[in-house]
């Protein structure tokens, strides 16, 4: 047997450990819910009067959300996906790869984006950070062995977590309007343009790290590699799944916890 | 002292005393610990926000494997916004050997997968049951994909729905798994519902249930939820208006987070909040409220769009995925649960069943409406705490003199503030031996 029809043979061996339900199929006629042409003898539809009332003020939901009918597309996409793509994949993720071996993989993956962090909190003229950041990359990259490991945070030096986007609000640029980006959820305009700053960093950083290593062919599949591996352990990391709040006004939860913790964030020293 | 004479002993020695001790700082539901079985939180309120201190919840030796199963309808009518409930979805966690089978029913809107829901799963299954745990009817999954009448609260209704979906999937399990009888367990409401569950199988047989345990029930549904409304109300707050309380808490949640090392919203943090100083000075009992207005506002939006009732939503109104729903959630959070029940549910049951009097509708949503079966049922316990926040001293006595010794009440914890917490966890399994 080849070496890679055996690893061939493994993924499925590892597909079929993962535990997995049948559905039960049940056909009841009673259990259709057919219309009835029952109305309550009362409506509270929303209208301009009873929305003010102060038993409805739930102002502190509203944030700028001019896009929200195809923000609300997308965020119905995005749980698809996470339900029917993300997640399928994390659990063959979790299950192929030993939990000691993912926490390399996250440990290492934050290790890389000390970078970020060092060249974001000098732009945010926030020493205390920057100091923390050198430190954990140093540490890390030696002592860690390549940032395998997280020894600084065993020495009680915490890992300091900002990105482009925070430099961007302490740089006094607001929000904007909230975004729900596909595949990576909740943003704003800020934050979006934060994000597309750190994937070029990114980009710069690994073709650094490529060129130090030497590795001259086949940098496109090594970096859709390297992209697979950083989805799935930035999903792992994630504990939210989609509707598990169980309100059909999940939407609005989440843009207001996500527009507060992004302000809390870059108040944040 | 023989065996620490020579070096290697010595070595050994060590070597058994440092394994011992973390086993005991990693398992702390061990004896050493269990003892100090007095929970830590005396404030009843703040028990039932933060719940357990992380530290002192019960651990498990090992994780174990859970399934996430679904049930699908055929033909059901599901609107579109609701794409995502199409299925029913429910957990097991099945034993390699024959084991009895325990069913575990979700508290006020709920799901089978909720912290507490995974914490209780974990623990009947570590004493030797084959678990399925089932989202409360109150939520909206259930509502949605598997309610016959579309519409929660009325629990003889919803008892009817936990029971069908409960032999659809016994029959599914028998399939493959030996399964040695039927109990049935359930938190808060789910508690109540397993009292009613078992009322219900005496006449129909289907499960013949061995034992029924009861955690944290409330004794009247309505009762229940009109101290939460009340709680609201200016006879609480006086002139402080719930938003208010509402700006408050997110403000020492701000200040909280901005002032500690934390950067995730997780349990630690949460206690950490009940830590803080501003917490205190605010009215705990009209967060407690808000939360249960909250659930009651998700249960009845998802009603009113399956049933298309024209309470929340304008009948000639078909929302669609890209709607904005804030409107909505703005007037359902300002309907009361009387209100709920006097212009949604009642209507509603009368026209299914014409005749039932406002009076019947509550008593039947009440413990004591089966208090006879419930002080002979020799096979249903009760597990509860004495100053549980749902429960007047009344009701608290009532379930002492209905259930005698099969009733066993914690002094501190709130309403299920301390399941997951060590001395009431391991409780609840010796309970359901």
């Amino acid at each position: 047997m080849t070496n890679s029809q055996f690893k061939y043979l493994l993924l499925l061996f590892a597909l079929l450990l993962i535990p997995s339900c049948a559905t039960i199929n049940k056909e009841d006629p009673d259990m259709t819910l057919p219309p009835t042409g029952f109305m309550t003898p009362v409506s509270h539809a929303p209208s301009p009067t009873n929305i003010m009332r102060k038993e409805a003020d739930l102002e502190f939901l509203d944030v700028y959300d001019p896009w929200g009918p195809m923000n609300r597309h997308v965020y119905s996409f995005n749980a698809e996906f996470d339900r029917a793509v993300y997640l399928p994949t994390l659990e063959l993720y979790t299950t192929v790869l030993p939990k000691p071996v993912r926490k390399g993989v996250s440990n290492a993956v934050n290790n890389l984006n000390e970078v970020n962090s060092i060249i974001n909190s000098t732009l945010q003229g926030r020493g205390e950070k920057l100091l923390r950041s050198c430190y954990r990359l140093i540490i890390n990259s030696t002592v860690g062995l390549l940032g395998i490991m997280d020894v600084a945070k065993d020495w009680g030096i915490n890992r300091v977590v900002t990105s482009t986007a925070d430099t961007l609000g302490v740089w006094g640029i607001g929000a904007g309007p909230y975004v729900v980006l596909p595949l990576f959820g909740p943003s704003s305009v800020r934050d979006a343009t934060g994000l597309a700053g750190d994937s070029a960093l990114l980009w710069a950083e690994m073709n650094f790290v490529y060129d130090v290593l030497g590795a001259k062919e086949g940098r496109t599949l090594i970096g859709a590699g390297e992209a697979t591996i950083r989805g799935l352990n930035l999903r792992e990391q994630q504990p939210f799944r989609y509707y598990q709040t169980g309100s059909p006004f999940e939407y609005d939860l989440v843009r207001f916890l996500y527009s507060t913790k992004r302000e809390l964030d870059i108040e944040k020293e | 002292m023989n065996m620490v004479e020579k070096g290697n002993h010595i070595d050994r020695f060590y070597f058994a005393t440092f394994v011992a001790m973390l086993f005991f700082t990693l398992f702390s539901s061990l004896p050493a610990f269990a003892s100090d079985s007095e929970f830590p939180i005396a404030d009843p309120y703040k028990a039932t926000i933060f719940g357990t201190p992380p530290d002192l919840i019960h651990t498990f030796a090992k994780p174990i494997d859970t399934e996430q199963c679904e049930i699908n309808i055929e033909d059901r009518r599901i609107p579109e916004i609701f794409w995502y409930s199409e299925e029913f979805y429910y957990t097991t966690a099945m034993q390699e050997e024959e084991a009895p089978l325990l069913f575990i029913i979700a508290g006020t809107g709920s799901e089978h997968d909720s912290t507490k829901m995974r914490f209780l799963t974990q623990l009947f299954y570590e004493s030797g049951f084959h678990v399925v745990a089932i989202s409360s009817p109150t939520h909206m999954n259930f509502v949605v994909s598997a309610s016959r009448y579309g519409a929660p609260g009325y629990a003889p209704n919803d008892v009817e729905d936990l029971y069908r979906v409960m032999k659809w999937i016994k029959t599914d399990l028998e399939e493959d798994n030996k399964i040695s009888g039927y109990n049935v367990t359930g938190y808060s409401l789910g508690a109540m519902h397993s009292a009613f569950l078992a009322k219900l199988d005496e006449e129909r047989g289907d499960f013949s249930f061995d034992k029924v345990l009861m955690m944290n029930p409330p004794v009247s549904l309505y009762t229940s939820a009109q101290r939460f409304d009340s709680w609201l109300s200016p006879s609480n707050l006086g002139d402080k208006k719930p938003r208010e309380v509402i700006d408050n808490l997110i403000q020492s949640f701000s200040e909280m987070y901005l002032h500690t090392d934390v950067t995730d919203f997780d349990d630690n943090f949460l206690y950490g909040l009940s830590q803080h100083d501003s917490i205190s000075d605010m009215d705990l009992r009209a967060i407690i409220a808000a939360s249960f207005r909250l659930s009651s506002a998700n249960m009845l939006f998802a009603s009113d769009v399956c049933i298309n009732a024209g309470y929340i939503v304008p009948v000639s109104r078909t929302l669609a995925i890209g709607d904005n729903l804030l409107p909505y959630t703005r007037v359902a959070a300002a309907i009361k649960f009387e209100n709920y029940i006097d212009e949604y549910l009642l209507p509603y049951q009368q026209f299914i069943t014409p005749g039932i009097t406002k009076e019947e509708l509550i008593r039947r949503c009440s413990l004591e409406s089966i208090e006879e079966y419930l002080a002979k049922s020799n096979k249903i316990f009760v597990l509860g705490n004495s100053d549980d926040i749902i429960l007047d001293e009344e009701e608290v006595a009532f379930l002492r003199k209905t259930f005698g010794d099969r009733a066993v009440f914690f002094s501190r914890g709130g309403h299920c503030g301390n399941i997951m917490f060590g001395p009431y966890a391991l409780k609840a399994q010796e309970m359901l031996k």
